[in-house]
């Protein structure tokens, strides 16, 4: 065991100097996050088009996350991650920045980013990933993460369908959380369901009842983003009843099953949605547009593809609007009042 | 029901919502200039600011005889007049209601699903005091009654003595927070909550102008029994054609005392119902 006053010192000598990701980056090396952390690197040689080395390390990646945001995540966070490497070796770096962004996961502080790095430091000096969680306080995703099963059915890679991501019909990526601050992680449809059918059983179609579609249209309708103080605002084109329902059932259709539906009387549901088209023939992925992201916290309104859909426990449609990804700031985090 | 159209007031042609009307203080109003803004008091300038320094004000509300509160787009609230300009942190808020001794501020469905738990935010509807410290949250009152339900907006909202009347967005019940108290009672109403978009009143009765389907309609609420009828918002549109507001041009927002204003682009007035 090293005396804490030599980790003291790596720190200070080594962590400290080092770019501070508040969130999780790919960079050339891999997947960083806090002062320099590695969760994972891209793999050297393999499958053609590479992407992180995250097989066998599932259990690694899991637990450095816990220790930096201090909440178990849902193993399926891996494959939203996997994805983003992937687009990132395949070159869009900022749809695979936004990959990441869809986890919503929140910005870390110093002190994440130094348990973050003793959790490294562990790991690299024979501590065990179960070890950690449970030295972070968490035995009971610690037992869960010695039960975890890397080769769970997956998406296999590079097949260009991954997680649904993907339609030649315009369909868009759907995520879908908790609140953020829950940090319940999703991903979408495992191998061999069809998108949407698996919900039919356990769940029901989000259903918007014509108040609420009035309201919708009203208050993110076009015109909102100059008449309601910046409110988010659809385009024309799905400013309708038939265009909000087709966004809804879109986002709900790739929606995971295990965060839709029934759950905590007081909770809602956050799908996170794009809207994208393919070219068969090319593989050219085009943005398709929804409308204009309200006046953010910090950054301004933009043109922008994402949507989310925000449902309560028995799937009532609440309300709908078009973000910007980038516009996930906390604003009661003195971090990010400093950085003003 | 009755109502009277009273106190028609000429207001520049500014975007809705940058003014207030108040019974006895009068007209409220910001006016752009050149790279300036300026806060304007019946008629009068009352102080001028920068765009560059406060690019976002976006609303005015009388707090008192001498002071009004201004609200800035981003985060901040501001108790100003003509010597002083005080900034509280408010968050990213919707509205402004002012009563005798609180100022109650609302968020809407974009603030409050983004926000965490223990940002002033997640309150959606948060009171403070008049020396701008923060009292209480909706959310911690909805708790402490236990009370189940999860507003994102307040629909609409109206204040009477130190008391705020709203129907929160989803639900089907008017609330009734008392700041002095701190106490939040709920009447469930038999009215179309979710469409109000001006809601007035005071302590025994509440009136709502509803928009749906395109179409107005006026609602009286008897906040004892929850029961409501309808009145006949054809008339009212009729004495508003009358008194000059044009036709599809009309926002409705609540006052005080039982008063609502009505706007189009060029004037505003009071609709007192009782």
């Amino acid at each position: 065991m090293r005396n804490t006053d030599a980790i003291a010192r790596d720190w200070r000598n080594w962590g400290l100097g080092r770019p501070f990701h508040r969130e999780m980056t790919l960079t050339e090396a891999g997947l960083a996050l806090g002062r320099g952390t590695l969760l994972s690197e891209f793999e050297k040689k393999g499958r053609a088009a590479g992407g992180l080395a995250l097989d066998g390390n599932e259990a690694r990646l899991l637990s450095l996350l816990t220790a930096a945001y201090r909440q178990p995540l849902a193993g399926r966070v891996i494959e939203k991650i996997r994805r983003a490497g992937e687009i990132w070796r395949a070159g869009d770096k900022s749809l695979a920045q936004i990959h990441l962004a869809f986890l919503g996961l929140p910005k870390i502080g110093e002190a994440d980013a130094y348990r973050l790095f003793l959790a490294g430091t562990a790991l690299e000096k024979g501590a065990s990933p179960s070890d950690l969680l449970k030295a972070l306080g968490f035995p009971r995703a610690a037992r869960d993460l010695e039960k975890y099963n890397p080769d769970q059915p997956r998406v296999p890679a590079g097949s260009g369908r991954e997680s649904g991501q993907w339609t030649s019909d315009g369909a868009g990526g759907a995520n879908v959380s908790r609140p953020k601050h829950q940090i319940i992680m999703s991903d979408a449809n495992p191998t061999g369901i069809v998108a949407g059918a698996q919900y039919a059983q356990a769940s029901q179609t989000p259903v918007i009842c014509p108040k609420t579609m009035t309201k919708i249209l009203k208050v993110h309708g076009p015109g909102a983003l100059a008449k309601y103080k910046g409110k988010g605002e659809f385009n024309a084109e799905f400013a309708t009843p038939e265009g909000i329902r087709d966004l809804v059932d879109r986002a709900f259709a790739q929606a995971t099953p295990d965060t839709v539906g029934p759950g905590d009387p007081n909770d809602s549901v956050v799908m996170f949605a794009s809207r994208f088209s393919i070219d068969n023939a090319t593989g050219v992925i085009t943005r398709i547009p929804v409308g204009m992201s309200g006046r953010g916290l910090r950054v301004p309104s933009v043109e922008t593809n994402t949507y989310v859909v925000i449902l309560d426990s028995d799937n009532n449609v609440r309300t709908a609007y078009p973000i910007n990804p980038a516009d996930e700031i906390n604003p009661m985090d003195p971090a990010d009042q400093a950085n003003e | 029901m009755n109502w009277k159209i009273e106190q028609i007031t000429a207001i520049p042609s500014v975007h809705n919502g940058r003014f207030d009307l108040h019974p006895q203080h009068g007209l409220a109003c910001l006016v752009n200039g050149v790279k300036t803004q300026a806060l304007y008091l019946n008629g009068h300038p009352c102080r001028t600011w920068s765009t560059e320094e406060f690019p976002d004000v976006w609303g005015v509300r009388w707090f008192s005889q001498a002071q009004v509160c201004l609200w800035l787009v981003n985060r901040n609230a501001v108790l100003a007049s003509g010597t002083t300009w005080t900034p509280f942190s408010a968050g990213r808020l919707w509205d402004i209601l002012c009563a005798n001794d609180y100022i109650f501020v609302t968020y809407d469905d974009e603030s409050v699903t983004r926000a965490r738990p223990g940002e002033i935010e997640h309150n959606v509807l948060a009171v403070f005091s008049g020396d701008r410290i923060f009292r209480v949250g909706l959310v911690d009152l909805l708790l402490a009654n236990r009370d189940n339900s999860s507003p994102i907006e307040i629909n609409a909202a109206y204040t009477f003595n130190n008391t705020i009347m709203f129907v929160p967005y989803p639900g089907e019940s008017v609330y009734i927070l008392d700041a002095d108290k701190k106490s939040l009672t709920k009447r469930d109403v038999s009215f179309n909550t979710v469409n109000t978009v001006a809601f007035s009143g005071n302590d025994k009765q509440a009136f709502a102008i509803v928009e749906y389907a395109e179409q107005f309609e006026l609602v009286h609420v008897d906040l004892a029994s929850g029961q409501s009828q309808k009145g006949d918002f054809r008339a009212l549109a009729k004495e508003l054609d009358e008194a000059g507001f044009k036709s599809g041009a009309w926002h409705f927002r609540s006052s005080l005392g039982g008063r609502m204003i009505v706007s189009d682009d060029r004037q505003a007035a009071f609709i007192e119902l009782f």
